[in-house]
């Protein structure tokens, strides 16, 4: 995988296949193992991305991470066992346990139901107060951008290019509903949608004049 | 004129007092006769004595001709009388061994194909021609030429049960590592895994319930190819030095042109129970404890 123009670097090296250095979590529930249990996909991956080197290691720093998520008791249980929000959060749990130089989440809390995010939200939060680690994450929701990210990057669709680069550190579920929280939300609001206002407007325009 | 219903507005209120307590019966224990029959061995056994019992009351009733159809209580006696004195189980073990080469042999063409197949276009090009193409012939049917070719010998029916175990293998793998998620694949890199630890770590794994399907299916195939193969041709086979007592087929097939008639039943019997033995213990028990202790497959 090249880019055509430009390069990708991780803290100075360049980037060119997947690595365990970037860790992804992925909004699709199948990205744990079924053949293993919880604690079992942690140690799969400490073990074969050269995090660990034995199994004790493993095991012990798996178990450090379930506990994080709040899902110890069932570390032997095998995913499809477990609710949506659960694998959600073992998949965080092995994510966060390759103690990577950037965690990648794409759109992870987007099949979850509204409580469940909600509670996952302010989970990852937790967490991130814990360790400050650096995560890239994806979402449709302006909301959750403004509670789990400090720096947004807005996007536009159809070829993909940032729009705009803007701080939202300072924001959590606390400022749900506060003046500054909604200026901002309905400022990128804007900016989403600006673009296919316009376009409705010429589509209609042109569907005028040719009528 | 066209009314709406009109809303119904309904007093709110709040449960104060949640208590379990009076909420009765939450689980009750099912009565024995429920538990009895909600064992699925028990159920089945009891369809099976039933057939026993209609056969044994039909045979003795009827009086029907016991060249055409032995009683049951016959047929039983005679199970005993072969197994004790006419090396009933050193032919089923010889056919068993026939069948074991043969499946072992085609399991590995079956995975030197698919690695094929999966690796490279042509591989997967040649695979499913060669499937397309042979897969509709019964195995049975190679077993002339096979004769042919190898002489009289368990070679031939080798050969025929190869036929008979690559193609659901292959096909039912290939299958399987087509269909492993394009998320898990990704995972499986993202770890770290190249070549063969991706192969062995994740995507066989991931493949196996159909993997598994192919493996079960290749047996019952090769199971009957070989019965088959031992009844149409075992006389002529078991006359060489090497399968000198003959196969379970031979033992059906020497007994019919004996008039013995019982045995033949017994034969057949045994055919029946070697089959539920490696489909219903082996391959349920490998069942219970990967795919569906995995929910990757239910029932």
């Amino acid at each position: 995988m090249t880019p055509v123009e430009g390069a990708m670097r991780l803290k100075g090296r360049e980037i060119h296949e997947p690595g365990p250095d970037r860790v992804m979590v992925f909004q699709e529930f199948d990205q744990l193992l079924p053949w293993k249990t919880v604690k079992q996909n942690i140690t799969f991956a400490l073990m074969n991305g050269g995090k660990c080197s034995t199994q004790k290691d493993a095991d012990e720093l798996a178990m450090e991470y379930i506990k994080k998520v709040k899902l110890d008791r069932f570390e032997d249980t095998y995913p499809h066992m477990l609710s949506g929000g659960m694998k959600q959060r073992v998949a965080i749990a092995r994510g966060m346990a390759m103690e990577p130089d950037i965690l990648l989440m794409d759109e992870p809390f987007a099949a979850l139901d509204a409580l469940t995010r909600l509670q996952m939200q302010e989970e990852l939060l937790q967490l991130w107060e814990d360790t400050h680690f650096t995560v890239l994450f994806v979402t449709h929701s302006i909301e959750e951008a403004l509670i789990v990210g400090s720096r947004i990057l807005v996007l536009s669709p159809h070829p993909g290019q940032v729009k705009a680069e803007l701080n939202a550190h300072h924001l959590n579920h606390s400022n749900v509903g506060d003046k500054e929280f909604s200026e901002l939300q309905s400022k990128i609001h804007n900016m989403l949608f600006a673009d296919r206002i316009l376009e409705d407007e010429l589509a209609a325009a042109e569907g005028a004049a040719q009528s | 004129m066209n009314t709406l219903p009109q809303t119904v507005i309904r007093p709110e209120f709040e449960a104060s007092d949640l208590d379990a307590a009076n909420h009765g019966d939450v689980a009750r224990r099912l009565t024995a006769y429920e538990r009895l029959s909600n064992m699925d061995s028990v159920r089945k056994f009891s369809i099976l004595i039933l057939f026993i019992a209609a056969w044994e009351i039909y045979t003795r009733a009827s009086g029907v001709s016991h060249f055409l159809l032995p009683k049951f209580s016959d047929t039983a006696v005679a199970l005993f009388q072969a197994i004790w004195s006419e090396q009933l189980l050193i032919m089923v073990w010889n056919s068993i061994t026939i069948l074991v080469t043969g499946y072992a042999i085609g399991l590995a063409i079956a995975a030197v194909l698919t690695t094929a197949a999966i690796t490279t276009r042509f591989g997967s090009d040649l695979l499913s021609t060669l499937t397309a193409m042979l897969n509709p012939l019964p195995a049975i049917a190679l077993l002339p030429l096979a004769l042919l070719w190898f002489g009289l010998g368990s070679e031939s029916i080798v050969f025929t049960l190869l036929h008979s175990v690559i193609w659901p293998v292959a096909l039912n793998a290939h299958t399987g590592f087509m269909s492993v998620s394009e998320t898990q694949r990704m995972v499986g890199r993202n770890y770290g895994l190249r070549g063969m630890t991706y192969v062995v770590k994740l995507l066989i794994p991931a493949a196996f319930p159909s993997i598994l399907m192919g493996l079960k299916i290749g047996w019952a195939f090769a199971w009957r190819t070989l019965i088959a193969a031992e009844l149409v041709f075992g006389g002529s086979i078991s006359d060489t030095a090497e399968t000198q007592s003959g196969g379970l087929g031979w033992f059906v097939f020497s007994n019919q042109m004996d008039m013995q008639i019982p045995h033949v039943f017994a034969g057949l019997f045994t055919v029946i129970l070697v089959g539920i033995f490696v489909e219903n213990v082996i391959f349920t028990n490998i069942e219970i404890k990967t795919v569906r202790r995995w929910g990757m497959q239910t029932s």
